[in-house]
């Protein structure tokens, strides 16, 4: 077998009889060595170019008794190549792909989850709700005619899934029509053109026509959809399991006036053409949308990480002062963070002293922080404790 | 957003906020169009369905 490039050569020598076509046995011409010389040249040439391969690059220890190896893949499906950085980079690093081979040095991957609260750990509002409106924090418990009760669970010690310890119920009675979950990630800029990846855990039973719509919908601003990038069913089991859906996100061109209300809009509900009343549950836990076409592990985050972020659109601040007879006093009430717009306030417990609820107010608000005011009568001392929730949910 | 009332509240001569009934609950509303509550309340005041009343 003629031997025309390195992976053809036999291990053994008696077992190398021909180097590109040239024969090299036993009481071959001598001219035959000059040419044979050539073909073995050609062919280190055409390894150190790249033209022909090698199967593994083995790299020996000082007294070869051990080697680490490189080695492709068994099938290769295309060509590759991969062109490190220049230089090591700095300590901690980790070496990425610009997704054409180009590698680089980069700061470790985090923050790749554009949930927040995706494993339903911060429930300021509360574990229970029943009304339309916001429950575990960011979860828009979403009624739309039907009936449904949406709470925090804990799974049980040692049956948790994907790592998290809490997941939200949404046990519906009555269903209906777009009944369900909504979430609002801010800025519809956080998904860029290309790919990205939505997942979720999650098990429970399914609205009367079989299956949830699960839906992300680009709004720039205000509350109209530019367009849906991903609009997918789901069908859930007795059984958690996850679920992952990598769809396409066009360009921004043709969004107009992008605001401060511009988000990327997740729902999850009963189809728009399944107003059937039967009963269904939703459990999920495990949110997560990124970018790019690979659902990596869950990202989890600390409680604290969680409620930090959870603050930027709710929080509650207590406030507690003291007034002099006649006396008018304003406090100050600093945001743990600078919330996303001026939030609406709403009392949690008001007035919780010895003063009347309209002798006291917030006033001043903005996004960092807001005063709490209070006036007492001519001849009275007041002392007042105060709880307000304070929401700047899209 | 089911909103039973809403007047705007004065502080130092002009009107710093509303105050709204929304969902049956009792709300301070800032004048900021990126607050969802104030964007309702403008919704439903150009369609004619909300009238915000002068300060007391």
């Amino acid at each position: 077998m003629s031997k025309d490039k390195l992976t053809d050569y036999d291990a053994t020598a008696s077992g190398n009889l021909d180097v590109g076509g040239v024969s090299v046995a036993e009481g071959m011409l001598p001219s035959g060595v000059n040419n044979a010389i050539r073909e073995q040249m050609s062919h280190l040439k055409d390894f150190a170019s790249g033209t022909t391969g090698i199967d593994v690059l083995s790299l020996a220890d000082d007294d070869a008794s051990h080697s680490i190896k490189l080695q492709a893949p068994s099938a290769v499906t295309a060509d590759t190549t991969f062109t490190l950085p220049d230089g090591d980079g700095a300590s901690g690093q980790t070496m990425i792909t610009d997704g054409a081979g180009t590698l680089s040095w980069a700061a470790p991957y985090g923050n790749r989850n554009l949930i927040i609260n995706g494993a339903m750990q911060v429930a300021q509002r509360g574990t229970s709700f029943t009304a339309s409106g916001f429950s575990l924090d960011r979860w828009y418990h979403q009624l739309s005619g039907g009936t449904s009760t949406t709470t925090q669970e804990t799974f049980a010690l040692g049956s948790e899934v994907a790592g998290c310890s809490k997941y939200l119920k949404q046990a519906t009675s009555t269903g209906n029509d777009y009944c369900g979950l909504v979430y609002k990630v801010e800025d519809v800029k956080s998904i860029h053109q290309g790919k990205a990846t939505f997942s979720f855990y999650a098990k429970g039973t399914n609205p009367a026509g079989g299956s949830y719509t699960v839906r992300i919908g680009r709004i720039n601003t205000g509350t109209t959809f530019f367009d849906t990038p991903l609009n997918s069913t789901v069908t859930l089991t007795s059984s958690w399991q996850r679920f992952v859906y990598t769809f396409d996100v066009a360009s921004f061109s043709g969004m107009g006036t992008i605001d401060n209300t511009s988000h990327v809009y997740i729902s999850i509900h009963q189809p728009a053409s399944d107003a059937g009343t039967a009963a269904w549950e939703l459990n999920l836990t495990g949110v997560q949308l990124e970018l790019g076409e690979q659902a990596t592990p869950f990202e989890h985050r600390s409680y604290a990480d969680e409620l930090a972020r959870c603050e930027r659109y709710y929080v509650q601040q207590y406030a507690q002062t003291q007034t002099p007879a006649g006396g008018y006093m304003i406090v100050p009430i600093y945001f743990p963070t600078t919330m996303r717009a001026t939030p609406t306030v709403s009392a949690v417990s008001a007035g919780s002293g010895n003063i009347a609820a309209g002798n006291q107010g917030i006033s001043g608000l903005n996004s960092k922080g807001a005063n709490f005011q209070v006036q007492s009568s001519a001849n009275s001392n007041y002392v007042i404790n105060r709880i307000d929730a304070y929401s700047a949910e899209l | 957003m089911e909103i039973t009332s809403a007047q705007y509240v004065v502080m130092f001569g002009v009107n710093d906020n509303i105050s709204a009934t929304i969902n049956g609950i009792k709300m301070t509303v800032p004048l900021d169009p990126a607050n969802r509550h104030y964007a309702e309340i403008l919704r439903q005041v150009a369609a004619g369905t909300l009238t915000i009343a002068d300060a007391d």
